[in-house]
This record gives structure tokens, sequence and C-alpha cells, in this order.
């Protein structure tokens, strides 16, 4: 296994001519410490016959640190040379006193140059490793989202076919007897409707989630009062809050927030629906809306059971493993739809306890973006 | 003597759950399921009012409803969508539907929206000179509103508004709409439309969230409701 640690990376912020002193730098340092290695060895009469092998060591280094093969090959090259100067006989000439030293001349530049293009295809094999890998993780990545989207149909459709069941029984047993005591004709029926009700709720994410396209998350902004928002989410409601009490508090002013109407109805509707089903039927919920800073804020707060601490980080995900999830609650979609709603919005959205309250709260820039 | 309504829809389901209703309301009711169907009925037949589905199958209801406003501009037509969308909504209101309701409906309100249309049809009187709708007073004579007998204060543009969606009581009325019976052509915008109707909300006390008296159809527009 070769373990030396081959950089694939070009320092790709480096401008070419930086580079290149970089590279150069390299080989004369290198070159330096070789010759000046041997000067030392020599003064210590070591044989001659080692300095080669220290220069190919050298050679071997700037082939591994520098760029291409070229700085590796000019310094075989020049290390012959520095070889035939200073450590032949004559020395300080470029004249040899034995002509058997031209072997190990020629042996030196092949050994040097094989080397500096040895470790060049290794390097650029190693590359081409690393950007496949980077590949498989990108294919990993894309089939891991393949995964969630089929676990998302698989959860929806089994939580669809809950009160579709409900519908379709209750549906068949009052066309089958006919002779069913009033009383529970009509419990029959309310569930039916019930049951019907939380589909369309269910189909109504859906439809809001098909409106941000998936990839941009974009959406078409339309500056709509903040009162009018709050007016059709609450219609949309209709008797489903029984007795609770709805308190209300908006600016004084006309707030005009940009925003998909249709979209941020739909968010409140979901926080509403979750209100609802976690506070008694004599609770309080309360909805207020202020401008600070930018953005404009909508605090939905109820005075029911308050959510466990385990949930808060995971409240926002799809499908979360919620430890109160009923069969009421929206699948874990109805959450999750908010946070995307949200955030294709540019805003942010939070889940928390208060002195007592649960609060919901999310915010809307004020101001478009781009604009 | 009993209204008549015609119901233009290819949902088999749909069309008897809808003629079982109204029928059960004291209405006639005549039933077709193909655009060309729906025109026909409405020459031949004395029809008080039209359910028009905007998904038929043999047309594009907004050509049949286009096609019978060519003829007869007072009949009563409440179209039925099944999609969500505003600029459809304001596209179909603006070529004369009456009202417009999205499905999954309830019957509940369905004929809540009839009883209003047909009421609108047969009040059309415009000449009368005092509206009265819950506790709002409109004296057109005068140009003065009155709430609970106090006579509030409006501007000349506010008191042309609510005139406007008190002369179409039940029916909402596009901005578009609003802004050129008032204003003129292109003679204000949506925002500023939207200032006026808060103005007019604070001034009548109608709250500005249970929108009581006047209702924003976002993105659509306002419409007055019929109080007791």
């Amino acid at each position: 296994m070769i373990s030396l640690r081959i950089s694939p990376k070009n320092y790709p912020a480096w401008p070419r001519g930086l580079r290149i002193v970089w590279n150069a730098a390299i080989g004369l340092a290198a070159f330096g410490v070789c010759t000046g290695l041997c000067f030392w060895l020599d003064g210590l009469q070591v044989n001659t016959l080692n300095f080669p092998i220290i220069y190919v060591l050298g050679v071997t280094c700037v082939a591994v640190f520098t760029d291409g093969f070229l700085y590796s090959s000019v310094l075989s090259l020049v290390s012959v040379l520095s070889l035939n100067f200073f450590f032949t006989d004559p020395r300080f000439t470029f004249n040899v006193s034995d002509r058997s030293y031209f072997l190990a001349f020629f042996l030196m530049l092949a050994v040097g140059l094989s080397v500096s293009w040895l470790t060049f295809q290794l390097k650029k094999r190693m590359a081409e490793i690393g950007a496949l890998q980077a590949e498989k993780e990108i294919l990993k990545i894309d089939s891991a989202k393949k995964q969630e989207k089929a676990t998302l149909l698989q959860s929806i459709s089994h939580d669809l076919r809950t009160p579709l069941t409900t519908i379709k029984s209750g549906a068949q047993t009052l066309h089958d007897n006919p002779d069913l005591p009033l009383e529970e004709r009509q419990e029959i029926l309310s569930e039916i409707t019930q049951k019907s009700d939380w589909t369309v709720k269910l189909v109504e994410n859906l439809l809001s989630l098909t409106r941000i396209d998936g990839s941009s998350l974009t959406i078409k902004k339309r500056e709509e009062a903040a009162e009018d928002v709050i007016a059709s989410s609450v219609r949309a409601m209709g008797s489903e809050f029984g007795k609770r009490t709805l308190a209300y508090d908006t600016p004084k002013d006309l707030l005009l927030v940009p925003m998909d109407a249709t979209l941020i109805s739909q968010v409140l509707v979901n926080i509403l629906t979750n209100a609802i089903q976690h506070t008694k039927d004599d609770g309080h919920i309360g909805i207020k809306v202020y401008s600070a800073l930018g953005f404009a804020h909508f605090r939905i707060s109820n005075d029911g059971v308050p959510l466990r601490e385990a949930d808060l980080p995971v409240i926002f995900d799809l499908y979360n493993k919620r430890t109160d999830r009923s069969p009421e609650s929206l699948a874990g979609l109805g959450l999750a739809t908010c946070q995307l709603i949200v955030s294709a919005h540019g805003g942010a959205i939070s889940a928390a306890n208060v002195k007592g309250q649960v609060v919901f709260e999310f915010s809307l820039p004020l101001a478009e973006k781009g604009k | 003597m009993m209204e008549k309504i015609l119901i233009v829809e290819d949902d088999k389901a749909i069309a008897n759950l809808m003629r079982i209703a109204f029928a059960q309301e004291g209405y006639a009711v005549v039933a077709a399921s193909l655009a060309r169907e729906g025109i026909d009925d409405v020459v031949k037949d004395l029809i008080d009012l039209v359910i028009l589905d905007l998904g038929l199958p043999d047309a594009d209801g907004k050509s049949v409803l286009e096609t019978i406003r060519s003829f007869s501009s007072s009949l009563p037509i409440i179209v039925v969508s099944a999609r969500t969308d505003e600029e459809e909504k304001v596209r179909c209101l603006d070529s004369g539907a009456n009202d417009y309701i999205e499905k999954p409906f309830s019957t509940k309100e369905l004929l809540a929206r009839v009883r209003a249309c047909l009421r609108n049809a047969k009040n059309d009187d415009k000449a009368a000179t005092v509206f009265v709708n819950g506790a709002l007073k409109i004296d057109f004579a005068a140009h003065s509103v009155f709430m609970e007998g106090k006579e509030i204060h409006l501007t000349n543009y506010e008191y042309k508004i609510i005139a406007l969606l008190a002369q179409n009581l039940g029916k909402t009325l596009t901005h578009n709409f609003i802004i050129s019976k008032v204003w003129g052509e292109g003679g204000n915008d949506s925002n500023g439309l939207r200032v006026f109707m808060a103005g007019i909300r604070k001034k009548i006390g109608d709250d500005p969230i249970r929108q009581e008296l006047i209702r924003t159809d976002i993105g659509v527009g306002y419409r007055m409701n019929k109080l007791n």
C-alpha cells in the first residue's frame, strides 16, 4: 500500500505565476539540501558512491510536492551535472577522469526521470480516484433523497388510508342497514364528515407543497394585509374552535406583508389546528401580529398541553417521531409544511413553551429580496 | 312560484347530491352534464340560477360563462371549481360570474350562496334610496351612512366604496371592478384600495379579523355580507 500523502489538490486558489515560483522554490531548496548534505558527508570522508542516491531521494521529493513532472526532471539533470562538477575527479570541472562514471551518470539520470514520471502518473490516478469518490457521494445523497420521497409517499398513503376506511365502511354500513337507529346513523355520519375534513386538510397541505418549486424554493409573493390573511384562515377553520376563546392583537396601522397568501393561510391553519388539538374545550388561543426589524411576526399562543422538550428539536421535521403523535395530528405533514413555506418566504419559524403558554412564532420579511 | 336551478356538472355523484340538496330546499332542478346541454337549457327553459362547473368535458367552463352572458346579463351564475387559484376566481368574476365556490364545498355553504344570489337578483332595485343591512343604514339620496343610528362621516371615496358593496350585497367584487367604478380605470391600485378598506372598517367598527360586514377574499376582492 502506498501511504504517501499525495494531495490531488492543485492549490486551486493560487494564480499560475505564483505556482511556478513555488514549484521552482521547492526544486531549488531540494537541490540545495542535497548538495549541502553531500558536501558535509564528503567532508566526513563518506564514499561519493552514496551521493547519487541522495540526489534521487531529492528528485522523488520534488516529484511529489510539485505540479507535473517538469521540475523533478530538470532536477534529475541538474543533479547529474552537480555530481559531475562537485564530487567527481577532477573536481570543479565538467571533465571526467574515469569513463565508467558516464554509465553511473546515465543510470542516475534514467532513475531520476523514471521516478518523476511514475510519481506524476500516480498523482494523476489519485486525483481521478478522488473525483470518482466525490461522484459516488453525490449519487449516495441522490438515492437518500429518493428514499426520503418514497418514505414520504408511503406515510401519506398510509395516513390517507385510515380516514378513508372510516368513510368507506361508514357509508357501506349506512347503505346496508337502512333500519339503523337514528342515534347510530348520526354518529356514523359525523365520523364520515370529520374524516373527510381531515382528508381535505391533508390534501390541501400536499397542494401547498407542490406550489413551492422543489429545487429553488421560490414562490409568488404579493403584498397582503396581515389581518386579511388571519381572517381568512380563521374563517377556513369554521366551527373547529368550538368553545375556545380566540384573542387577536393586530397593529393599529394596516400592515402589508409580501407573501403567497394561500400558503401563509395554510401555515396559520396548521398551527391553529395544532393548537386546538392540544387545548381543552374551553381553552384560550391568541394571535398577535407585530412588525420589528424589517420582519412581520405572527405569534400564535395557547394555554394547552406544553410541548415535550424532547420533541422541540424535531417538531418541524417531515414525519417526525414525536412522542405525542395522535391519529388526529396532521400526519407529521402539517408543521413540516409550515417550515417549508416560511423558509421559502425567507422567514423563520419556532416553537417553544413560554410561561405556561405554547408559542409558535413565525416571521416574514417585509422587504422583498432584490428590490 | 318555485325557483328553478340549472346544474351544469359532469360528475354524476356531485350533481346528484346537489340535486337532492336543492330539492330539499324547495327548488326545482334541471341537470346538464355537458356545456352544450347547459346552454340549450338556459335558452329553452326559464332558469333562475345556474351552477356551473368549470371542468366540463366538451368545453371550457369560462366559454360557457361568456356565452350565457352574451344573451343574458342578469341570470345569476355560481361557478364551481376544484382549483384553488385566485387568478381564475378573478377571471370568472370579471367575466360575469356572480359567485365562486371551491370543491370540496359543504352543502350548507352552497345553499347559503344560492340563497344570497337569488335574493340579490330579486332585489336588484337600484332605485331604492335607503339600504339597511344589520346595524348599517345607507341613505343613497343623502350620501350618508349610519351605524346603529349614528351617522358615520366617510370621505367621498369611502362612501363610493361602501355604497358599491351595498348595491352588490353578497357578491364578491374584484379589486379591478371596485377601482374602475370608484376611481375610473387605473385610478388606483390594490394597495391603495386596501388602505381605504382598512379605513372604512375602522370607521364603521367592523372587526378586521372577524370581518362580519365586509369580508376580504384574498387576492380576489371584497364583499358585503348579508346581516340579520
